[in-house]
């Protein structure tokens, strides 16, 4: 009788605490400007995230992956959020925006529809109504052996996201092989975005979204302790030529991309392309833009046949990482046929 | 360290005292006793929690409380009006588009913001809509029939 007793009133809630989804503590600032968020993170360097829309890191949070001590909110600062259009400069998108208010937005649909599909494509309604486009630019990669509980991360040695000198998904890597697997990104780089950075100093740098990234594994981008994404330009010429964004997931609705692509072409008045960009995200730890197969399809007029042979250059000029059930092999194929048919609906629209 | 915010939930305003690191739904459920929020998955993926802020369907369990201070929350205890239940509810229970129930709530929460904006959506945004809301006990087809009816005012 007291055993039971013991067993319910003690030990049941002492596991139950152990294994909630309760997050960590931390502490919270909400600063109202950005130099002010920027001197927070700079303080308590490396103990500080920040928090935007909280659905990537809470849920990490939550899993014990990350534990900062200080929270800094970005909600309060007017200057992130929004869009301002000027006329021979371009969109200036502010990262705090949600990615539903990015989906929705009639300047983005009617000038740059790529970001418009990528945004609204990104996890669930829910999802997109809290979640920001500098959210999902600054995502972490994602490993199915990092995105874990303490207790499945645990049973194994410390891998490079966790600060040790092991990859568990490709058995003797030197660098940590996580899929970075956002869809906006990816729109973004098509329409050659670049990014503004503000650190704890003042000084800001704008840089373009491809140097972003820092294609090595672990750290994701080049964003420092005390940096902070003030603004994502996407340029006037961008609206140029037609673009079309596709994106391979196991099923429609909340779920991370198998491989997604960005694709825009000019062409001049004849039919020749003048200008082609193809990038294709989520297929490794940043997202590729493939310049061999752009180049193939520069100063000709496009076939069948050149589809095929730019598709076949892409899927081998990327860089592929397994992610769960997706092979290498399977996800360059996929790369493959999502690039052939997006080339195909870009041309549709001419 | 714990710090008072106010917290509008259904129109009434409260304050509480309440660590930085509870979420919505926590302190919805724990310290408000709204317990018609339902705690599930508590990553993102099932959207059980779903409640409204300013008029915009969220996930509770990804909010922190401290984070919807000054807005308008909205949960499924709010939506009935004078002890009469909300037409959403009454479709629902009209069409058996429910079954345990426990994802009820976040559903009718869901569709309640998407009927907010768009009174009469189609199968396709119907879907979408409701991409992020699991029901584990069967289909969707009764619960696609329930917004249907009620947004052709059936």
């Amino acid at each position: 009788m007291l055993t039971s007793r013991v067993i319910f009133f003690i030990l049941i809630p002492i596991f139950q605490r152990k294994n909630s989804v309760r997050l960590p503590k931390f502490d919270y600032h909400c600063p109202e400007t950005v130099r002010e968020a920027c001197s927070v993170l700079k303080e308590h360097k490396g103990n500080a995230k920040i928090l935007a829309g909280g659905t990537d890191l809470l849920v990490a949070m939550k899993q014990r992956a990350k534990k900062p001590a200080h929270l800094v909110s970005l909600r309060k600062i007017k200057e992130l959020k929004g869009f301002e259009y000027l006329s021979g400069k371009g969109l200036k998108i502010g990262p705090m925006s949600t990615l539903q208010s990015v989906a929705k937005a009639d300047i983005i649909i009617k000038k740059y529809p790529i970001l418009s599909l990528a945004a609204d494509s990104v996890a669930s309604q829910q999802i997109r109504n809290t979640g920001t486009i500098g959210g999902n630019i600054c995502l972490d990669s994602r490993c199915w052996y990092y995105n874990q509980t303490q207790l499945w991360r645990d049973a194994k040695p410390l891998c490079f996201k966790t600060k040790g000198s092991v990859c568990h998904v490709i058995k003797g890597s030197n660098r940590c092989n996580a899929v970075f697997s956002s869809d906006t990104a990816t729109a973004l780089m098509a329409l050659n975005a670049k990014v503004k950075i503000l650190n704890s100093e003042g000084t800001s740098k704008t840089i373009p979204l491809d140097e972003f990234y820092s294609k090595t594994g672990e750290p994701v981008n080049i964003l420092k302790e005390d940096e902070i994404l003030t603004e994502i330009l996407i340029p006037e010429d961008s609206q140029d030529g037609k673009s079309s964004f596709s994106r391979l997931a196991f099923r429609d609705g909340i779920e991370y991309p198998i491989a997604n692509t960005a694709i825009k072409i000019t062409l001049e008045n004849n039919k020749v392309c003048r200008d082609a960009r193809i990038v294709t995200g989520a297929v490794t730890s940043f997202p590729i833009r493939t310049t061999e197969a752009e180049n193939m399809l520069k100063g000709k007029k496009i076939s069948a046949d050149l589809i095929n042979e730019v598709a076949k250059a892409a899927s081998k000029e990327i860089k592929v990482i397994p992610y769960l059930w997706a092979s290498p092999s399977y996800k360059r194929k996929m790369a493959e046929t999502l690039v052939k048919r997006g080339i195909e609906k870009v041309l549709d629209f001419i | 360290m714990k710090r008072l915010i106010k917290l509008k939930v259904n129109g009434d305003i409260y304050e509480v005292a309440i660590e930085p690191s509870r979420t919505l739904l926590e302190v919805l459920r724990e310290n408000l006793q709204y317990t018609g929020t339902k705690k599930s998955c508590e990553t993102g993926t099932c959207g059980a929690c779903t409640v409204l802020i300013n008029g915009v369907p969220v996930l509770s369990c990804l909010v922190l409380a401290f984070e919807a201070e000054g807005m308008d929350i909205l949960t499924i205890e709010g939506i009935s009006e004078k002890g009469s239940l909300h037409p959403i509810q009454e479709s629902f229970i009209k069409h058996g588009a429910i079954q345990c129930g426990h994802c009820t709530p976040g559903m009718i929460m869901l569709v309640k913001g998407l009927l907010d904006k768009n009174p009469m959506p189609n199968r396709d945004e119907i879907k979408k809509a409701l991409a992020g809301n699991f029901c584990r006990c069967t289909g969707y087809k009764k619960i696609f029939e329930a917004v249907e009816a009620v947004s052709e005012g059936k």
